[in-house]
């Protein structure tokens, strides 16, 4: 990293600019350890390629996802250009499946940033000042980790209304308790590093303790714990909207497509099989692209 | 000294690290024997490979670490390459050994007694309660005070002191030959350390078992051991009896080591450190391995590996691997 | 030693108290109090180290930190310069922190291993905001790293790259950045290797000459005390049992745990003795109960029935001004 080598003495006069040290940081590290597991390569790339697809829907395909035309109900795979065929309403299935990626992922992603956020905010403030702040939250974490997942969501869809930032806010504050009852165990055991010790001999405030003591050091936690708690979102997603609960439609989305495709399900198998193909590949990419980051950021692997 | 009378040799044992920069030396080239009844101390700084050592002889290197050279003879029976079962059978009754953390190597559900019980019983044709009785002369050999209620305690409600005697109580249960010590006294306070290293002797004495004392302490080393082998990065670097090791030490390594304990006589302003700090593993110098530190260090130390010589005739058994020893 | 006795003191500690209360909840049964550190009083000159030695649990360590208040004490006063350390807050008790700084015992959890050198060392002079811009700090940066002795090009590397004594170092330029007056160390060599711990307690020493610091000393290692000291004293379950200067400690010791912790240490040269005996029997008594009267009495080789009845004051003993002990078998 630095071009010109200084003779550095130590305090007896002696050289030790040749003691050996390797150069490299955490997540340079952990990079060099992912880029190894195949599987989670693999399922990094397939995430990526389905955001792409979601952002460039528009350039990907022709069609229009909303538009109906009744002449061309129900077509099968491959007729008139339609690759995945067409639904009830003449609209093409692969145009749909693309457009409902914007639904699922960004549910998928936005739901676990809102539950990062209040997860750690909740988890630090329980194990870092303890006492009675510990005991309140403790509670709420253990109410919400009691309460029926998909019920719960449900009522709350019923009261807020159906909507997309509804379903953000709503699949947020369903999982923030998780996040939070590891963020607080993370805490309590990093309370008692001597760094911390320091930053308060040092005259620091919590706050400082907090966001830049505590906070990089539960990142990777977050990450990993968020990165698993997305596909169980998408899959709330997909069940809501299957009831009618998730977006409005028209909008596309996976679990509104299975909904309509119900009916048709001994004519036209292909219909639910195409969306339920996507829910099933990117819960799976999310799943292992977790389990490989869980490896990749173990510091114990390290080295 | 012929090999009939030691009950313990190794020779020429090599262990390897298997890793993704090579195959790195942990111990390289070790010779070392042991007779009944001796205590063979085995010092150096953390990452010399002392407690890989130990390992070794209990037959617990596991990959990536494998031995790939060399034996390790133990009365006649080498147990490099002995089957699973015979290195079950020796472990545990002919040898054993007495960890650093005596809470990581004790079950945290079981009772005391339970466990030194269960570990006669799996050794020995006797019947529970013949084992139950020995269990308790055992506990109340290492010194324990009010034995019964020891005996029905379970390990998190005893100190560390009192768990490293239960510890060694449990190893010696079955009269081990050898015993291997691995830093017993590392945990424990000073006041503490010296009940159980007076403890060692005592049954040592008693039992004539021979041990292989493991530590960083030259103070406690000096006081346990008959022999002495002073390890660095991997090899012994000199081995002898403690009087010469430690009136006219020969290596600069182990010369340095005794210069660097702050003495509890005479005044020092300064204490005279080893410069420069242990070369890792994969980055090992081509000559002598403490070339990198040693203020004797001549062109031949940096091209050339020293053997473990003799270095006095008049007074054989003082082994030191350097080309310019001090004598 | 006489001289300084005429000055006024950099940091006087009177009565210092913490105890630790557990149970007594909802359920848990009955409340225990732990008195961790019962009663302590000392005072640190300027330029001097004072070692606090003792085995676990005797309390020097939650000493250190309760006079440094990372945990409060329950009671007792901590004059540091003059001021009141102990009853100061908010921006006042950041301000007289710039002048009592810690070294900490384990390399490896002293150091954010997400921060970069340069920032672990600069933390101090971050948080006082006693810069004015980037070059004074770099400045300030690169002086205290010159001063440990440690690479100005590892300055960009993070804690996990480094050896356990150089990370020592870089918890020390930490705590010299800004010049403070007392540092307290908690054991800064026990975690290191022998041949280390000699560099960084030289190091140590030369710090003290150039800047004239006073440090507390918390250590168990005898040898290590013997080597840094001006004065020591020595703890036993929470209570001060002897005091004096590291002659009177070493040399006449008066206590008989002094005696039996100084007789404990393992030393090359000193033969194990034909009648091979053990000098003390028992375990260190749980500070969660200790004993009656005299808290060493039930280990003590010349107990009498008065000690386990009456707790020894810490009297000035041999007629040396400064020596103190505790203990009512000594005439």
């Amino acid at each position: 990293m630095t071009k010109t080598k200084l003779i550095q003495l130590d305090t007896l006069g002696r050289n030790i600019s040749e003691t050996k040290i390797q150069h490299s940081g955490y997540y340079y590290e952990s990079f060099r350890i992912f880029r190894k597991n195949k599987v989670a390569m693999l399922s990094l790339f397939v995430i990526i390629l389905m955001i792409f697809l979601a952002v460039a829907a528009p350039l990907v395909t022709g069609f229009d996802p909303d538009k109906q035309k009744l002449a061309e109900r129900l077509l099968s795979p491959g007729v008139k250009g339609h690759i995945f065929g067409t639904d009830e309403f003449g609209r093409d299935i692969f145009t749909r499946c693309i457009y409902g990626c914007r639904v699922s992922l960004s549910v998928g992603i936005i739901s676990q940033l809102i539950a990062s956020v209040i997860g750690y905010l909740m988890g630090v403030t329980a194990g870092y000042f303890g006492k009675k702040a510990d005991d309140i939250i403790s509670f709420f974490i253990q109410v919400f980790s009691s309460i029926p997942f998909l019920l719960f969501a449900m009522a709350l869809m019923y009261a807020l209304g159906s909507g997309l930032m509804n379903l953000y806010l709503s699949l947020g504050l369903l999982s923030w308790a998780n996040t939070a009852r590891l963020i607080r165990g993370q805490v309590l055991t990093l309370k008692q590093q001597e760094y911390i010790q320091a930053c308060i001999v040092n005259g620091g405030s919590s706050r400082r303790i907090i966001f830049k003591h505590l906070l990089p050091n539960c990142i990777p936690m977050l990450i990993i714990t968020n990165t698993l708690g997305i596909p169980s979102a998408i899959l709330t997603e997909a069940s809501l909207s299957f009831l009618g609960l998730g977006v409005p439609s028209p909008t596309a989305s996976w679990g509104s497509m299975i909904s309509g495709a119900q009916t048709f399900i001994r004519t036209n198998t292909y219909y639910s099989l195409f969306p339920g193909l996507f829910i099933i590949v990117s819960v799976m990419a999310f799943n292992m692209l977790g389990d490989g980051l869980r490896d990749a950021l173990d510091p114990k692997l390290h080295k | 000294m012929s090999e009939k009378s030691e009950l313990l040799v190794i020779k020429d044992l090599d262990v390897r690290l298997f890793t993704e920069r090579g195959t790195l030396p942990v111990l390289d080239h070790i010779n070392l024997s042991l007779k009944p009844g001796e205590i063979l101390g085995i010092v150096g700084e953390s990452g010399c490979g002392k407690s890989m050592l130990a390992s070794a002889i209990m037959g617990l290197i596991d990959a990536p670490l494998k031995i790939t050279g060399g034996e390790i003879v133990f009365e006649g029976v080498n147990l490099v390459n002995a089957s699973k079962k015979t290195l079950q059978n020796l472990r545990g009754s002919a040898i054993s050994m007495i960890f650093q953390e005596p809470m990581t190597s004790l079950n945290p559900i079981m009772t005391c007694g339970q466990q030194i019980v269960e570990a006669i019983l799996a050794h020995e044709k006797v019947s529970r309660k013949e084992a139950v009785a020995r269990a308790m002369d055992m506990i109340k050999s290492v010194g324990i005070p009010m034995p019964e209620k020891v005996f029905r305690s379970v390990p998190s409600q005893l100190s560390g002191g009192m768990r490293q005697r239960i510890m060694i109580a449990m190893a010696l249960s079955l009269r081990p030959k050898l015993l291997i010590c691995d830093e017993p006294t590392t945990a424990l306070d000073v006041t503490v350390q010296a009940q159980i290293l007076y403890l060692i002797r005592k049954l040592k004495k008693e039992l004539n078992t021979a041990v292989v004392f493991i530590s960083h302490d030259m103070g406690v080393i000096s006081q346990m051991s008959d022999r002495v082998a002073v390890m660095y990065a991997g090899q012994v670097v000199e081995l002898s009896d403690k009087k010469d090791i430690f009136t006219t030490p020969a290596h600069p390594y182990a010369i340095g080591l005794q210069a660097a304990i702050p003495k509890m006589d005479g005044e020092a302003e300064s204490l005279e450190a080893i410069p420069g700090s242990v070369p890792m593993l994969y980055d090992l110098p081509a000559g002598c391995l403490f070339s990198t530190r040693c203020e004797r260090c001549s062109m031949k130390c940096k091209t050339e590996k020293p053997e473990l010589v003799d270095i006095n005739e008049d007074n054989p058994g003082h082994l030191v691997r350097c080309f310019i020893p001090a004598i | 030693m006489e001289h300084k006795t005429l000055a006024e003191p950099v940091l006087k500690v009177r009565n210092l108290k913490k105890y630790y209360y557990s149970g007594g909840g909802f359920l848990s049964g009955k409340k225990t109090c732990v008195k961790a550190v019962n009663d302590v009083s000392f005072e640190l000159y300027k330029g001097e180290t004072l070692a606090i030695v003792g085995e676990s649990g005797c309390g020097k360590s939650t000493t250190a930190k309760s006079v440094i208040r990372i945990t409060e004490p329950t009671e007792g006063s901590i004059m540091l310069d003059g001021r009141d350390f102990g009853k100061l807050k908010g921006e006042e008790l950041k301000k007289a922190r710039q002048n009592i700084k810690m070294i900490f015992q384990d390399p490896y959890s002293s150091l954010n291993p997400r921060m970069t050198v340069r920032d672990i060392i600069a933390e101090p002079i971050d948080i006082a905001g006693s810069w004015k811009d980037k070059e004074e700090r770099e400045r300030k940066i690169l002086e205290a790293c010159d001063m440990v002795g440690l690479n100005r090009d590892f300055l960009d590397r993070y804690p996990h790259e480094f050896s356990g004594g150089q990370r020592q170092r870089i918890g020390i330029a930490r705590a010299i950045i800004e010049k403070p007056e007392v540092i307290l160390c908690d054991e800064p060599v026990s975690a290191l290797d022998v041949s280390i711990q000699a560099k960084v307690v030289n190091l140590l020493k030369e710090l003290q000459k150039r800047l004239n610091i006073s440090y507390i000393f918390i250590s168990h290692d005898m040898g290590v005390v013997r080597h840094m000291a001006d004065r020591v004293i020595v703890m036993y379950l929470g209570h001060v049992v002897e005091e004096g200067s590291k002659e009177d400690i070493f040399e006449s010791p008066k206590h008989p745990y002094t005696k039996l912790l100084l007789e404990s240490i393992p030393v090359i040269g000193k033969e194990v003795p034909e009648d091979d005996k053990e000098l003390i029997s028992g375990d260190i008594p749980s500070p969660a109960n200790p004993p009656s009267g005299c808290c060493f009495h039930t280990r003590c080789p010349y107990a009498t029935e008065e000690c386990s009845k009456v707790m020894p004051e810490l009297r000035e003993v041999d007629g040396r001004p400064g020596h103190k002990a505790a203990c009512v078998t000594i005439v």
